[in-house]
């Protein structure tokens, strides 16, 4: 080979290896980003597609549901059902909430998002819903009514759905002595409470009764119960008010309104739930120190608070509260996926409740809420269960922990909390890794009871701020350092106006017995007491200027409720009953009371209300219109069966493709006039009042025909002639069947011929009818045919007393202005001469 | 032919070992239930579900002891012609209640389950639907058995189909060892599957299912990469489908 194809080849060599770099460098550089970006731009499409067909089918469902809600909301106001009403007008406006936030983001947000203006919505779907939720509430005047005397001390104001053990709940409002009473036991700000009352007569059963008495105790050394009442006749107990929506509502709503191409919660509605567990694993922790588990944790008992903006959640229902070294056996009550089937195994062996840790059972029904939150769904899997939403590694590492075997969950709710701190305080909490949770760390972790405080986590900034576990919802009334009880005499009080009263002198003081009587031993003190609280009683009735009572040495009246009351006490709250019934007096014959202070529970009727309200009478008037409409077709179908005697007052036309056919509705004598059908115009022209009829600015040329025997009768020579008339004067030039042409014009007889031929055995006013009318029209290039014919009598014979049908048939080149024009005028015409 | 681990679970039925019935709800209870579900979809409710399959349990535990395996019959065929007669009482129960229905009380109408007959499909997938339960009961006391941190791993590798290096990131240990305990459990849920399955089947097809499903229960003395990724695949899908089923009934939250 010569040195010059040598040299050829290894340029050839070195130019197919340039060409190959070239290539590569294309493909990476080039081809490659540009095949990422046509992805990315796929990717945004699919997701805009996905997220607006989304909304639009969540929209529409929030719309069906709001519709099933508001005639529950009327119909309810209407029987008298307030509470119910309340119940389901605030169903509205979650619905309402979820539709509006659907439509926002079809309009807005998606389209924003599409175009890589993310930043601009940002604003308004985070910062401005935040902001909204953290403003202060109104003060607005307190409200008045309910009723008073069914639980001594207390109004009623509003019931809840009745729960499963047979029980009533109802919300009560304690009258100032109470109030009092409460705070001398260290329970402050007690407004409203609920009153859960197990009717012996009406549904509730011995076992429930005993089961929830037994829990009381318990329940009252937490702090839960103020106040209870147990008698043959009757037993119930109260327990502070929490208002707010179940934490499974909060989370439908919370999946709904987050971003559907998420797959999940948003980051604000996950800080939002990771702080709703963490109270209630602070709660759980709470029980657990104080010995006792809750045993029905679910996201139904859970109630999320609105505090000052800031969202928080309680624990309720303590039904199934059972002390934690209780001698009883272990039973299967609780909710099937939030009850850790290994309680169900154990209680089938048989095994006592004080041999198994049974907050562990509390610990794996919080982490079945954990995942029914990130889920929107139940853990129907037990501990199997796969998060398949959008959730933080290390959040599933918890789920996934809390619901672990028995012996390998968090040995304690410490422990979660710990974790479920980590998860809150982190910045990103999607940059978690389970490595990074203190139970992976190091050993279970025992944390220290908070201290109470005020408000906590619901809020992304809070969480941030948070290092430590949540506070029970019942720390504002702290149990465990409660305030000491005065001593008080035993006093009966003889005239409640005049404040006469005995007390009681010392007595015998029996030995309580162990485990009786709550107030035994106050009672004792009470006793001993009484000489030298005597005097200070007395003193304070003259200073308050009653007359000393007189001391009787044989009075004592047990009376429940009454008889460890003070008679300073007493006669207030007689006064304040009093009192109560006035204001609810004052209150029935007043129309609305008005709305209580935000926060508070209120049946009143709010924007749900109105809402429901709004979309009941919309749809009343809805039907009505659309039964009025059919009124006005049968009407006018059925003139044509009229007497001949009848008449014709209104134009009805309808048009059919290049076809519009005038009629008039011929109606009886002191029959209202019937409206006609097609159009907004033509129902103002049926109006007794002459229209004015537009003219045409360009003219237009038709053919007029008339199929009136001659010679015409006078009425319709005039009826004829007006339409005539009202035609030219609209600006159309006219030629055939006039009155005032000339008689054998050879011109007009072929045209009306032509037009007659073109028709000949064809129905009038059928399709075929139109259809060869527009053809002809359309090859002799006029604009229209008016074709007036008589309408027929019962036996088939034209009529001439009725009204005549008139037919506008306009050519394909007509602009609607000629159709409606001819059709105007010859409806005026008709009208006019009528 | 009948094992003995079979035999002792029925004669522990036998015996009314409660926890013998609980494993038996918890095993077959998903099932019967989407099957009730099935039949009787627009009829009955998943609260009437939940009482069906519970009332079918009892009528179980009144003829346990009529129950003969020798026959021939499959455990989980019999349980659901159990569970079909307690749900035609519910239906004459309804039947009867309904005044002026036309229908006899004392019929028995089956015309109900006609709708749903080729639903049925011979049974199969209610077949199919006990053995994912059969493994679903192996991979639950597999989870009981295993350390809880080698069961996470082997979830989020398998279950959650999470690659090695994502699992050995998160919980800061090295792929190998991820590998490591994933066999680790990858080994006593082979064991554990053919004792399920050696427990509830009765018959010699049963037997087989496992094999035709993808999971091989005796592979060679020292399996392979690919057995244990066809094993990991077959759990994997079985325990994704089993999920949906018990989504399913699970709609209303």
């Amino acid at each position: 080979m010569s040195p010059s194809g040598i040299g050829i080849g290894i340029l050839g060599i070195v130019g197919v290896i340039l060409a190959v770099a070239v290539a590569v460098l294309l493909i990476t550089h080039l081809i490659v980003p540009l095949f990422r970006g046509i992805a990315w731009v796929i990717a945004r499409l699919f997701h805009f597609v996905i997220g607006m067909l989304a909304d639009a089918v969540r929209m529409i469902g929030a719309i069906l549901a709001m519709i099933l809600f508001a005639p529950l909301v009327l119909l309810n106001i209407i029987i008298g059902r307030w509470s119910a009403s309340a119940h389901f007008a605030s169903s509205v406006k979650g619905e309402l909430a979820i539709a509006g936030a659907c439509l926002y983001r079809i309009c807005l947000g998606h389209p924003a998002r599409l175009v890589g203006m993310g930043g601009l919505v940002e604003g308004i779907e985070q910062r401005f819903p935040q902001a909204v939720a953290q403003a202060p509430t109104s003060d607005k005047p307190k409200g008045s009514g309910g009723r008073a005397g069914q639980f001594e001390g207390y109004k009623i104001v509003g019931s809840l759905p009745t729960g499963g053990s047979g029980s009533k709940l109802y919300i009560a409002e304690p009258d100032p002595i109470k109030r009092a009473s409460f705070e001398r036991a260290g329970f402050r700000g007690v407004d409203q409470v609920v009153i859960k009352n197990f009717p012996v007569d009406d549904g509730s059963n011995l076992p429930n009764i005993v089961r929830e008495s037994r829990a009381l105790e318990a329940a009252k050394n937490l702090g839960l119960v103020l106040d209870h009442e147990l008698s043959p006749s009757k037993f119930y107990y109260v327990m502070r008010y929490v208002p707010g929506q179940t934490l499974n509502v909060v989370i439908q709503q919370m999946h709904a309104q987050s971003d559907p191409s998420l797959q999940g919660l948003d980051d604000r509605h996950l800080r939002s739930t990771l702080g709703y567990v963490a109270d209630l694993v602070g709660t759980l922790q709470q029980y657990h120190s104080g010995g006792l588990w809750h045993k029905d944790v679910k996201p139904e008992n859970i109630i999320v608070e609105q505090i000052h903006g800031a969202p928080r959640a309680h624990l309720v229902d303590f039904g199934l509260v059972t002390p934690l070294r209780s001698a009883m056996t272990l039973t299967t009550h609780g909710t099937e996926y939030f009850r850790d089937p290994e309680l169900v195994r154990l209680a089938l062996r048989g095994v006592k409740v004080h041999e198994v840790d049974g907050s562990k059972f509390d610990v794996y029904a919080a982490g079945a809420v954990l995942f029914a939150a990130m889920e929107n769904s139940f853990p129907a899997h037990g501990v199997l269960s796969q998060v398949s939403r959008r959730c933080p590694e290390a959040v599933k590492w918890i789920i996934r922990r809390a619901m672990a075997d028995y012996d390998k969950r968090y040995t304690s709710a410490a422990q979660m909390m710990a974790d479920l701190a980590t998860v809150q305080s982190a910045a990103d909490p999607f940059a978690l890794k389970p490595i990074d949770l203190p139970s992976m760390r190091s050993s279970p972790v025992e944390m220290p009871l908070p201290e109470p405080q005020a408000a906590f986590v619901g809020s992304p900034a809070a969480a941030r701020q948070y290092a430590g576990p949540v506070p029970p919802p019942f720390a504002a009334g702290p149990s465990p350092a409660r305030e000491p009880k005065r001593s008080r005499p035993d006093i009966r009080l003889l005239n409640w106006w005049t404040g006469e009263h005995v007390v009681v002198p010392e007595a015998p003081t029996p030995t309580p017995a162990p485990g009786g009587s709550p107030f035994g031993q106050w009672e004792q003190v009470a006793r001993n007491a009484g000489q030298k609280v005597e005097a200070a009683v007395d003193s304070a009735f003259a200073a308050a200027g009653f007359a000393a009572g007189k001391v009787g040495a044989d009075a004592r009246v047990h009376r429940a409720g009454s008889h460890m009351r003070s008679a300073r006490e007493q006669v207030e709250a007689a006064r304040a009953r009093i009192q109560a019934k006035r204001e609810g007096m004052k209150a029935r014959r007043g129309a609305w009371a008005q709305s209580k202070a935000a926060g508070r529970y209120s049946n009143k009727p709010g924007a749900g209300s109105f809402v429901s309200s709004l979309i009941v009478i919309g749809g009343i008037l809805f039907v009505i219109l659309m039964v009025k409409d059919k009124d006005v077709r049968v009407s006018s179908s059925s003139s044509s069966r009229q007497p001949a005697a009848a008449v014709a007052l209104a134009p009805s036309a309808t048009r059919d493709g290049a076809m519009e056919t005038i009629r008039f509705a011929s109606q009886a004598v002191g029959d209202k006039p019937a409206a006609s059908k097609y159009s907004k115009k033509s129902k103002a022209s049926a109006r007794t009042e002459p229209t004015p009829v537009p003219i045409l600015t360009s003219g237009a040329s038709a053919l007029f025909v008339s199929d009136f025997p001659a010679p015409l009768s006078p009425e319709t020579r005039a009826r004829v002639e007006a339409v005539v008339q009202q035609l030219r004067a609209s600006g159309f030039e006219l030629a055939g069947d006039t009155p005032d042409a000339k008689e054998g014009d050879p011109e007009t007889i072929n045209r009306l011929a032509e037009a007659r031929v073109a028709v000949s055995g064809v129905e009038v006013a059928s399709n075929e009818f139109r259809d060869r009318l527009v053809g002809w029209v359309n090859e002799k290039g006029l604009d229209a045919v008016v074709w007036l014919r008589p309408q027929l009598d019962s036996t088939g014979k034209p009529d001439v007393t009725k009204a005549p049908i008139a037919y506008v048939i306009a050519s394909e080149q007509a602009s609607d202005a000629v159709r409606n024009t001819a059709r105007d005028a010859i409806a005026s015409a008709l009208r006019n001469a009528k | 032919m009948l094992n003995s681990l079979t035999t002792g679970f029925v004669n522990r039925l036998r015996a009314n070992d409660q926890a013998a019935w609980f494993e038996l709800w918890e095993t077959f209870g998903p099932v019967i239930r989407a099957q009730l579900m099935k039949w009787g979809k627009g009829r009955i409710g998943p609260e009437t579900v939940k009482d069906l399959s519970q009332e079918t349990l009892a009528a179980l535990s009144d003829s346990i002891d009529r129950y003969d395996p020798r026959k021939g019959a499959r455990f989980s065929t019999w349980l659901l012609a159990i569970a079909k007669h307690v749900l035609g009482d519910e239906m004459d129960r309804r039947g009867a209640l309904k005044r002026g229905s036309g229908k006899k009380t004392g019929e028995f109408d089956e015309s109900w389950m006609a709708a749903a007959r080729s639903a049925l499909g011979a049974d199969e997938l209610y077949e199919a639907a006990v053995f994912r339960a059969k493994v679903e009961a192996a991979i639950r006391m597999v989870q009981k058995e295993s350390d809880f941190t080698d069961f996470a791993i082997y979830s989020m590798r398998v279950l959650e189909c999470k690659p090695g290096k994502d699992v050995a990131e998160a919980l800061g240990i090295s792929e190998p060892t991820v590998s490591r305990r994933l066999a680790k459990v990858r080994d006593v849920l082979r064991r554990r599957l053919g004792e399920v399955i050696m427990t509830y089947s009765f018959t010699q097809e049963e037997l087989t299912e496992a094999h035709r499903n993808g999971l091989d229960l005796n592979p060679k003395i020292t399996p392979g990469p690919d057995d244990d990724a066809l094993f990991d695949d077959s759990i994997s899908e079985i325990y994704h489908r089993q999920m949906e089923l018990r989504k399913a009934q699970t709609v209303d939250f």
